[in-house]
């Protein structure tokens, strides 16, 4: 991948690696980190990386730099506090609206498999190959996460 | 003594085995006796907490969560949930989406669950953006201008110290030329001096006879050989004024640009559309000189001209570099 690719890539795919990483986040800041470290790392590679290939290779290490960040600061006890806390009812306008809500109370691994499917229209296989994890693992996260949803919805009665 | 089978280094796993009710007869005998005869290290009930299974047991829908459906299995009520997320996945064929409707129908609570199903899909909120892309970009540097530039000038300087080299090892002579023509106003007016010094020189260089026509006394010719000094001189004299008649020459003809010919034949080029390859310098007019004072300085100590043009690509005209030195030309061009 060429310098000017490199810059392609940038214009086409930050929002998109910011907008994962703020999902599993909630937290700007450390989600622009994450971007700079997500793209920091694929230009020392750059020269080894594919453009073509260059977007799964920045979700991928956006996914990693996200789990360290998690297991770095010790914060994925607190995020659940966090999402116990939010749990409080409140009013939400559209099922859009809902639907944040309830992804932010899936497990990370299942909001991780989830955005990048609806997100980004990832199939399993490469889903897999981002969060190393085997087709079926992804394909069940997948499933779980939506039943969850489900659920989570079915709860609030909310007319679809 | 033949060692004991159950010792104090040995009992733990025959007491594990024990308990687990997998120690055979003979080794059990063996252990009770062991036990009788070392009471401390006899255990009671609570020293061992056994685990009843029955607590950790799972319930029947986690265990059909952990199971893996086949798309190909016959669509029944406990399992319709996992057709209808796969219907949402784009997995379920046609057939199974009619073997889908079939077991729905008529369930209202199936019905919502299904609308739900669809509906739960993320929408990427495209609002949210990252504002500061700038920062992660890499500046891209072109190179090769830089590079030509470079080799432009390498060889202008090469050239450069050669024939400042040259002129160092023949001063006199090049002095001598510069000044004649730096000088040639001053030498036009000399014109009618120098005529009358070649009307000498033709005289001297005569061998003169004597005694042809007044010296009737010798019957023998006699050849006198002029002097070696005032034949140099003759001969630099005849050189100066041959090139100052052929000025002259030009002088009379009115109407004549007095540019170099290569100049000359360079506008010819440049007012006729000619192709690339046939004429190098067309295509680069509008490029500058940035190294002005060395090709002009060249030009001055060369007796062939030397160019040197560089220009970026632009959308109109294309960028590249020409050099011409003499006949040899070098050119790139490029186009944005």
């Amino acid at each position: 991948m060429t310098s000017k690719e490199y810059n392609l890539a940038v214009d086409e795919y930050s929002d998109n690696i910011f907008r994962f990483a703020l999902k599993h986040l909630r937290n700007e800041m450390s989600a622009k980190d994450i971007v700079q470290e997500t793209f920091t790392k694929v230009w020392v590679k750059h020269e080894e990386v594919r453009y073509e290939k260059v977007k799964s290779y920045l979700f991928t290490t956006a996914y990693h730099a996200i789990v360290d960040w998690v297991k770095k600061e010790k914060r994925s006890g607190d995020m659940q506090d966090a999402y116990e806390q939010s749990s409080t009812p409140t009013i939400e306008f559209s099922l859009q609206e809902v639907l944040q809500s309830a992804l932010e109370r899936l497990p990370e691994i299942q909001k991780t498999v989830v955005l990048l499917r609806d997100y980004e229209g990832y199939n399993y296989t490469e889903i897999a190959e981002i969060t190393d994890l085997s087709e079926s693992q992804v394909k069940v996260y997948i499933f779980r996460a939506r039943k969850a949803l489900k659920t989570y919805i079915k709860r609030l009665d909310i007319v679809i | 003594m033949k060692p004991e089978r159950i010792s104090i280094f040995n009992y733990e796993a025959f007491y594990l085995d024990y308990l687990e009710g997998n120690l055979g007869v003979e080794d059990t005998a063996l252990l009770l006796v062991f036990l009788e005869e070392n009471p401390e290290l006899k255990m009671e009930d609570e020293d061992l907490p056994v685990y009843d299974s029955e607590d950790y047991l799972l319930t029947p829908n986690e265990k059909l969560e952990l199971k893996q459906s086949d798309e190909d299995e016959v669509i029944i009520l406990e399992n319709a949930e996992y057709f209808m997320i796969a219907e949402v996945e784009e997995l379920l064929s046609e057939g199974k989406k009619s073997e889908l409707d079939d077991v729905i129908v008529g369930k209202p609570e199936l019905e919502k669950d299904r609308a739900i199903f669809a509906a739960v899909t993320m929408k990427p909120d495209l609002g949210i953006v990252y504002s500061e892309k700038n920062d992660l970009k890499r500046k891209v540097v072109a190179l090769w201008p830089y590079v030509a530039l470079a080799a432009a000038a390498s060889v202008l300087i090469a050239f450069f110290l050669l024939t400042n080299n040259q002129s160092e090892k023949t001063p006199s002579f090049a002095k001598e030329t510069d000044s004649t023509e730096e000088s040639t106003d001053q030498n036009q007016d000399k014109l009618e001096e120098d005529i009358v010094a070649q009307q000498l020189a033709e005289e001297i260089n005569e061998p003169q006879e004597i005694g042809t026509d007044k010296n009737e006394y010798h019957s023998i010719p006699v050849i006198i050989q002029p002097d070696p000094k005032i034949v140099q001189s003759q001969r630099a004299t005849m050189a100066r004024l041959e090139k100052r008649e052929l000025r002259l020459l030009v002088h009379t003809i009115e109407g004549v640009d007095l540019e170099p010919i290569s100049r000359a034949l360079q506008n010819v080029v440049e007012t006729e559309p000619a192709s690339e390859g046939e004429v190098a310098y067309a295509g680069f007019e509008h490029m500058t000189d940035p190294i002005q004072g060395i090709t002009s300085r060249l030009n001055k100590r060369m007796k062939s001209e030397v160019e040197f043009k560089t220009a970026k690509a632009t959308k109109d005209k294309s960028g590249g570099f020409f050099l011409k030195i003499g006949k040899f030309e070098l050119a790139r061009k490029k186009r944005k």
